[in-house]
């Protein structure tokens, strides 16, 4: 009988090691939620005060909106923010038939094919990422800023502008990051992401 | 017995019964054990392909281009990567990998790759290849299409209707027909032409412009210098283009010569008959004769006597037809000691112009005459008018007198009066019998002028002050407080007096403070002068705490305050000529100035165009006085210390 306890016993001490793995090997917060139960699109159309110039924008360039709403894959999408609409306006002009193919190539410079957030897919080396404009002149990086005076989003988009190495709140560019909707994950800009070749978007 | 071993056996059987029990039970519990344990079977059917995706469908290289693109590619592999590699395809399918294999990965389901490649003309593809932790190998292929370098523009010089690289000219030729043509490839960016001369490369406009600059994707360009009227001239060796085609950023440049063998013709040549110089005597004639000669043949020559002060035409000739030589023969009548030689100047056909001079040496046979005046240059400084003015002394010549005058002149400059003075022999002796002139308020020169029979003068005056003194003050800024230099020294002093028409230094003035009328002194920093009556110096510290002598001016009591002020009338141009009624005429009341007499930085200080006036009281009677800044005298180290002129008139 003594056997038979000890035997149980190393048995089971074996046999928690045999549980099943892990859901989610990444770290999940648990004070807040950055998960977003809507589609991109149903997101950018619940939120006008951040995103009525740039729902505007889609729609009136002709951008296809499934892009934003389909689930068949994951994009990484940078929402512009009306602060950056507006200066985007400024340089571009307001949609219109002459100006909305350019319009299109900076909507589509804004979503990276793939999944790219803080919260394990990202580092502190630049990420070269592939948007949906086809162009030479698209090269984007993706990167996470490793100082911690960085008090805003780490996210670095097109590596830190040489004015930018002392950090300030003036210099912010990624506002809210790694927004995890239902069919892609996004980072919001206050100013529009310049292609590092300096090209325009033409 | 039997029983016992009954019981015992059926007792052995029980425990082997339970041994085989226990054992059965060990081995079921281990293979639940090691069943619970067994891993976990991965089905990659249901897991997505790896994929491979490009920022582009295909890729556009220009080698001509300032910047290359890179190459981006992200792999996606849900099942995890194993391993990516990279390949360059080259035309003719040779496939070579690119970079090492990669095996390590931060995120294993995705990666990406950012390449530079060295590209060449015949890179026609990059590959790449993942395989997942499935096996599964997947390699996608991005499209490259290379643009090779282009040429750089070509320059073709087409002379009268011919390529050519090489042009012979000869001076005085017919300019040939010359066209440059620039072809290029890409399209032309700028375009300009130099001409080498004598080493020295300049441009030469086309159509107006240094550089053509192209704007409108033009690939050739034509012009025609003769459109410009471009004539080559002696000494050119080169014609140069330069080309620019293709990126702005990167340019190809092309530069093209053409060599230009110039034949200069030389230009006349003039060859004395007496060599290259001559001595003659003074007074005598001569003739200078000499050939020109010229390759290019003579179409002008001019002869001219060359003077100290001038160059006098003699002769000119004009040549028709023109002449490869021409002889000359040019007589001179009476050389002077003005003389130095004759020039001639001959002129071809190819318009190039030389000139040659013969030199000639005067040998001087008789001097001018001499003038000797007794009476010193200020002889006639504050005389009376009624005066008699009398020259005395003595006239000498070697070669007779020609004319012998006594002259006067008024204070405008002009001649009055000319007496002849009589003469016979070579000396003259003047006095009060044929030299002497009554003094009005105007008069302001006297003098003789002698003239010998060859025509050579000389003339010797004496200036004519009346009814006041004219005197030039050498003055002193040494008044400054604390200035080590502020001693008498020999340094005349920043007062001015007078009564002894002189400048007074502070140890001198403080013996006689009532004989200083006006002092001196520098302000703005050494940028100007000014001055004013011994009132307004006791009321400055730039002279009253004058400590180094002890002199300064709280120290002398009570001094003169005389109205100094800008006068009326008279101007730095209209002073020289001032009488005494002028200097009556200023009106001496009102209140005193300090006016700034001269400014600029010492020592370029410049006068101002004032003259100042104040009446002086000399020996108990008032005499008007003007006076003017004259010029800057010496910048001393200690700039306190530094000297100018004033010039002044005194009423007698």
């Amino acid at each position: 009988m003594k056997y038979l306890i000890s035997i149980s016993i190393v048995s089971l001490l074996f046999l928690t090691s045999c549980l099943g793995i892990q859901g989610n090997y990444e770290y999940t917060p648990v004070n807040c939620s950055t998960e977003v139960k809507l589609t991109v699109w149903d997101f950018i159309k619940s939120r006008p005060d951040a995103f009525s110039q740039l729902e505007n924008a889609i729609r009136n360039s002709g951008m296809d909106t499934t892009l934003y709403s389909s689930g068949s894959t994951k994009y990484t999408y940078l929402l512009l923010d009306n602060t950056a609409m507006s200066s985007l306006i400024t340089l571009i002009g307001n949609v219109s038939t002459s100006t909305k193919s350019k319009w299109i190539n900076v909507l589509s410079y804004h979503i990276a094919d793939g999944y790219y957030h803080g919260l394990g897919t990202l580092n502190f080396d630049p990420t070269y990422v592939v948007t949906l404009w086809r162009s030479q002149d698209a090269i984007m990086t993706l990167q996470l800023e490793s100082r911690n005076s960085f008090n805003y989003s780490r996210l670095v988009v097109n590596g830190l502008d040489p004015a930018w190495t002392v950090l300030t709140s003036t210099y912010k560019y990624v506002v809210t990051s790694n927004l995890m909707c239902t069919n892609g994950v996004c980072h919001v800009l206050n100013r529009h992401a310049r292609p590092q070749t300096n090209a325009t978007f033409n | 017995m039997q029983d016992r071993k009954q019981m015992l056996l059926s007792i052995n059987l029980k425990k082997y019964k339970l041994l085989i029990m226990k054992i059965k039970e060990f081995i079921l519990l281990f293979i639940i054990l090691f069943a619970g344990c067994k891993a976990e079977d991965v089905d990659f059917s249901k897991i997505a392909v790896p994929r491979v995706i490009f920022m582009v469908d295909s890729l556009k290289v220009d080698l001509n281009s300032s910047s290359l693109p890179e190459i981006v590619s992200v792999i996606q592999a849900d099942a995890g990567l194993s391993e990516v590699k990279q390949y360059v395809i080259r035309s003719g399918d040779a496939e070579s990998i690119y970079d090492e294999s990669v095996t390590t990965f931060p995120n294993p389901k995705s990666y990406s790759i950012s390449q530079l490649l060295p590209f060449t003309e015949d890179i026609v593809g990059f590959r790449v290849e993942a395989k997942d932790n499935g096996g599964r190998i997947i390699s996608a292929t991005l499209p490259i299409r290379v643009t090779a370098l282009r040429d750089a523009p070509i320059v073709t010089f087409i002379v009268d209707g011919f390529d050519t690289a090489l042009i012979n000219y000869m001076e005085g030729d017919r300019m040939p027909v010359i066209k440059i043509k620039t072809t290029s490839q890409e399209k032309l960016l700028n375009f300009s032409v130099s001409k080498i001369i004598n080493r020295v490369e300049t441009t030469i406009p086309v159509s107006g412009a240094d550089t053509v600059k192209f704007s409108n994707q033009e690939t050739q360009f034509q012009i025609n210098l003769s459109d410009d009227s471009y004539q080559f001239v002696p000494k050119t060796t080169a014609l140069k283009v330069y080309v620019s085609a293709g990126d702005p950023k990167k340019p190809k440049i092309k530069v093209a010569t053409l060599k230009v063998n110039y034949t200069e013709i030389p230009g006349p040549e003039v060859i004395f008959a007496d060599g290259t110089s001559k001595l003659v005597n003074e007074f005598s004639a001569v003739t200078i004769a000499g050939t020109v000669t010229a390759p290019a043949k003579i179409k002008h020559i001019k002869f001219l006597r060359k003077l100290i002060s001038e160059n006098l035409l003699l002769s000119e000739i004009t040549l028709s037809p023109s002449q490869a030589s021409y002889g000359f023969s040019i007589p001179i009548t009476r050389v002077t000691m003005q003389d130095s030689g004759l020039i001639v100047e001959a002129t071809d056909d190819n318009n190039k112009t030389t000139s040659f001079t013969f030199i000639l040496n005067i040998n001087e046979l008789a001097p001018s005459p001499t003038i000797l005046i007794n009476q010193v240059d200020d002889a006639f400084n504050g005389v009376d008018a009624g005066q008699n003015l009398v020259l005395t002394g003595e006239m000498n010549t070697l070669s007779n007198f020609q004319t012998v005058n006594f002259v006067t002149f008024n204070n405008t400059g002009d001649k009055i009066s000319t007496t002849q003075i009589p003469f016979s022999g070579k000396k003259i002796t003047i006095d009060a019998s044929n030299a002497s002139y009554i003094a009005t308020k105007s008069t302001r020169r006297i003098g003789v002028e002698v003239t010998d029979i060859n025509g050579k003068s000389t003339n010797v005056y004496r200036d004519v002050h009346v009814g006041y003194y004219y005197v030039k003050v050498y003055m002193s800024l040494a008044g400054e407080d604390g200035k080590t230099t502020s001693t008498t020294g020999p340094l005349p002093g920043p007062f001015f007096s007078a009564k002894y028409r002189k400048a007074v230094s502070y140890i001198e003035g403080k013996t006689m403070p009532m004989d200083c009328d006006v002092a001196f002194h520098a302000q703005s920093t050494y940028g100007a002068i000014r001055c004013g009556n011994m009132s307004y110096a006791k009321s400055s510290s730039k002279f009253t705490g004058h400590t180094k002598t002890g002199a300064g001016m709280d120290t002398w009591g009570v001094t003169t305050n005389y109205i100094v002020k800008t006068a009326t009338g008279i101007t730095l141009g209209s002073f020289d000529g001032t009488t005494v009624d002028n200097l009556t005429e200023q009106t001496n009341t009102g209140t005193a100035q300090s006016p700034v007499i001269a400014i600029g930085a010492f020592p370029a200080a410049l006068p101002v165009d004032i003259v100042i006036t104040y009446q002086a009281i000399v020996d108990g009677l008032p005499k008007t006085v003007i006076f003017a800044y004259d010029s800057f005298g010496t910048l001393t180290t200690d700039k306190s210390a530094s000297t100018f002129y004033i010039k002044v008139k005194m009423q007698k």
